[in-house]
């Protein structure tokens, strides 16, 4: 095999044809010389939903390669800190004269190493096989309704927020939410919070997921810094709204969390995640325009939006009972409660539903488990840091330009923000700025109501906080 | 925040001196500053050459995009953050390196862009001594653990005020650095600045006189 002329990567990845009843994989860790095998597969079937007659074969190769990223982000220790992953991905494919482009094949390893800091490489060879059987079957008649908005659906706050708006602000339209992932409670969880909220808006929702499994995987560790996680389901949401006639993937995310800035400059690059990041949508958006040869949009309406402001509908029609079924953490655990209260996607959570004035009625390890062995103030800490950089930032002027002049001497990426996408926002650049800044002040303004009821939780919780001597050795 | 956030909150065995005697108030500001800037050339040192290849690479987009700030437009700032981009991207070596040296010429382009850097003659250097602040910030100053109690007992304040005072000894140093970086096209040979509370003897002096 290639071996011998890959051994500048570090990992190469074969990938078999990804059929049905799954495909093969093997690895071959360069630098270890080892190689393993692993199945990955993908359930489409639900596709048989479209309102599209025919299956377009690219785009069964848009969700080839979702499947191919997914597999290989979570098979890959990617190193943020250290030498620099290089990754080469070898994928069949029906389309393999469009995907091995040039054009192509540089948006998406920039979108890759962007995404997930790690070189990848892709070489995709004709694919000889049929193809899943989702895909060879042709409709004669649309299989579902027409749908007005496509948009990801993860189980989590923003998801329903997001939705839940959507839903009252647009009083004729229909939504087809979509959900993926490998991981049986987070299915359950999607299933339960649509169930909840489909008898209020009869007819107006349906529900598509599309599961990508691994088997014989038991052997191999997974990548716990899994970066690309956002980019798969962005690229299979992708497929669900083109086979649903839809040119534009919506998602919905609080812009707090979208843009996600570092709390302290000790945070670099991918420490905070890019999933969902503006320029990430900017980027997939793009990618997905090639490889179907026309324009393709991911759009993210709650960009300038708080996570509270997003939970003020639910306030206002007093759904207290939603919020719950909902999932925001980012380390749950396996007995309950298993959300941890103590992350920062936890406390953003508990500070959007405390600002919202929504009862969160929502079982924490802190303040209802017990205390957990780790420093529960860490996240927390980290972010009121960063609010009183916003403050001291945003507290600079009263007017907007030197606000803006302020905030990016901070944070610079913040002008690629505007500059890269104010078109797309349907913005002029001081317009946007406008929204941003509004945005952090909003937030800041939120949080100076609310931390004592925040930090109150962690306090209840906390004894005596360790001397800092005792943990602050760390080699790396 | 989405996918979980990777929070540094723990000094590297490095920089625990440095930490130590800002902590413990008996050093002067001055040894603190020293103590800081030895640990941070060793730590520049460690990270290699890559940041003064790009830095150079930075600098080489900088002037072939702009020939006179007066004249430069907005979309000129927004080509050049991509093309920052693209010359990063390109490079081999450490994530973290590469995103601290980006982090350092998307500084340098906001500084020009609202006129608070205005030459373009020395950017190669402006760019890595922005650089060598970013490791110093990432590393040392926005690494100490937010705790109320610091060793020896100290608060977040009177450390926080502390290393205000050690601000102005730091960013004399990496001007120092950056001069040597940029003339010896390497990070192998840093000089540290010269004591500053040392002065010269003079043979001449009349010990005696009153």
């Amino acid at each position: 095999m290639e071996r011998q002329s890959r051994q500048g990567c570090e990992f190469t990845l074969l990938f078999e044809p990804i059929m049905s009843d799954g495909g093969n994989i093997r690895i071959y860790d360069h630098s270890r010389n080892r190689e393993s095998n692993v199945r990955i597969s993908i359930d489409d079937s639900e596709f048989r939903c479209r309102t599209q007659t025919r299956f377009p074969s690219i785009i069964a190769d848009l969700i080839d390669l979702a499947v191919a990223i997914h597999a290989t982000d979570r098979l890959i220790f990617q190193s943020l800190r250290q030498r620099q992953t290089q990754i080469h991905v070898v994928l069949p494919v029906r389309h393999p004269e469009i995907l091995n482009k040039s054009s192509f094949q540089e948006k998406l390893s920039s979108l890759l190493e962007y995404t997930t800091g790690s070189r990848w490489e892709f070489e995709f060879s004709k694919s000889v096989d049929l193809g899943r059987a989702v895909e060879l079957q042709l409709l004669l008649i649309p299989t579902a309704p027409q749908v007005d908005e496509v948009a990801l659906w993860s189980g989590g706050l923003d998801a329903l927020a997001g939705l839940y708006t959507r839903l009252k602000e647009n009083r004729e339209i229909s939504f087809k939410l979509f959900g993926t992932g490998s991981n049986d409670n987070v299915y359950a969880r999607q299933e339960q919070v649509f169930q909840a909220l489909r008898p209020s808006f009869l007819g107006r929702l349906s529900l598509c997921r599309v599961p990508i499994r691994f088997s014989e995987s038991n052997l191999h560790v997974k990548n716990k810094i899994s970066r690309a996680r956002g980019v798969v389901f962005i690229l299979l949401g992708a497929a669900c709204a083109y086979l649903m006639g839809q040119k534009v993937l919506r998602l919905y995310e609080n812009g707090i969390g979208a843009i996600n800035l570092p709390y302290r400059k000790s945070a670099t690059g991918l420490d905070h995640s890019r999933s969902v990041h503006p320029l990430t949508l900017l980027r997939v958006g793009d990618l997905i325009s090639e490889l179907i040869g026309e324009e393709f949009k991911v759009q993210n309406p709650f960009l300038f939006w708080t996570k509270a402001e997003m939970c003020q509908q639910l306030s206002e029609d007093a759904r207290h009972a939603l919020p719950p079924l909902t999932k925001s953490c980012d380390s749950p655990h396996r007995k309950q409660p298993s959300q941890c209260g103590y992350c920062s996607s936890c406390i953003l959570r508990k500070q959007a539903l405390a600002a919202s004035r929504l009862r969160d009625q929502t079982k924490y390890i802190v303040p209802h488990g017990t205390r957990p062995a780790s420093d529960i103030m860490l996240h927390l800490q980290h972010m009121l840091v960063q609010i009183s950089t916003f403050k001291g930032l945003l507290n600079y002027s009263e007017d907007a330009v030197s606000q803006w002049e302020s905030l990016t001497r901070r944070f610079p990426e913040l002008d690629d923000i505007v500059d890269r996408t104010y078109e797309v926002e349907g913005l002029t650049p001081p317009e946007m700025r406008k929204n941003l800044i509004r945005l952090y002040q909003t937030y800041v303004f939120e949080w100076d109501a609310v931390e004592p009821q925040i930090s109150g939780d962690f306090l209840s919780q906390v004894i005596d906080q360790p001397e800092s001597q005792n943990f602050q050795i760390a080699i790396q | 925040m989405p996918d979980g956030d990777i929070v540094h909150s723990r000094l590297k065995r490095l920089y625990q001196k440095p930490y130590k005697w800002l902590c413990e108030g008996i050093a002067t500001s001055d040894e603190c500053a020293r103590a800081v800037l030895e640990k941070l050339k060793q730590d520049i040192k460690a990270k290699g050459d890559l940041s003064i290849v790009l830095a150079q690479a930075l600098a080489a987009s900088v002037t072939q995009i702009i020939s006179n700030l007066e004249e430069v437009r907005e979309s000129d700032f927004a080509k050049l953050s991509v093309e920052f981009d693209n010359l990063v991207r390109q490079a081999d070596g450490s994530p973290y390196v590469k995103e601290l040296i980006l982090r350092a010429g998307k500084g340098y382009l906001n500084d020009l862009r609202n006129g608070r850097e205005v030459d373009i003659t020395h950017t190669s250097e402006a760019i890595w001594r922005r650089y060598a602040h970013e490791v110093y910030e990432a590393e040392f100053k926005e690494r100490i653990p937010l705790t109320p109690k610091h060793h020896a007992g100290i608060t977040q304040e009177i450390l926080e005020k502390r290393i205000e005072a050690i601000q102005p000894s730091i960013d004399f140093g990496i001007q120092k650095f950056a001069q040597n970086a940029i003339r010896n096209q390497s990070v192998a040979r840093l000089s540290m600045p010269r004591r500053s509370s040392q002065e010269a003897i003079d043979l001449n002096e009349d010990l005696l006189a009153g």
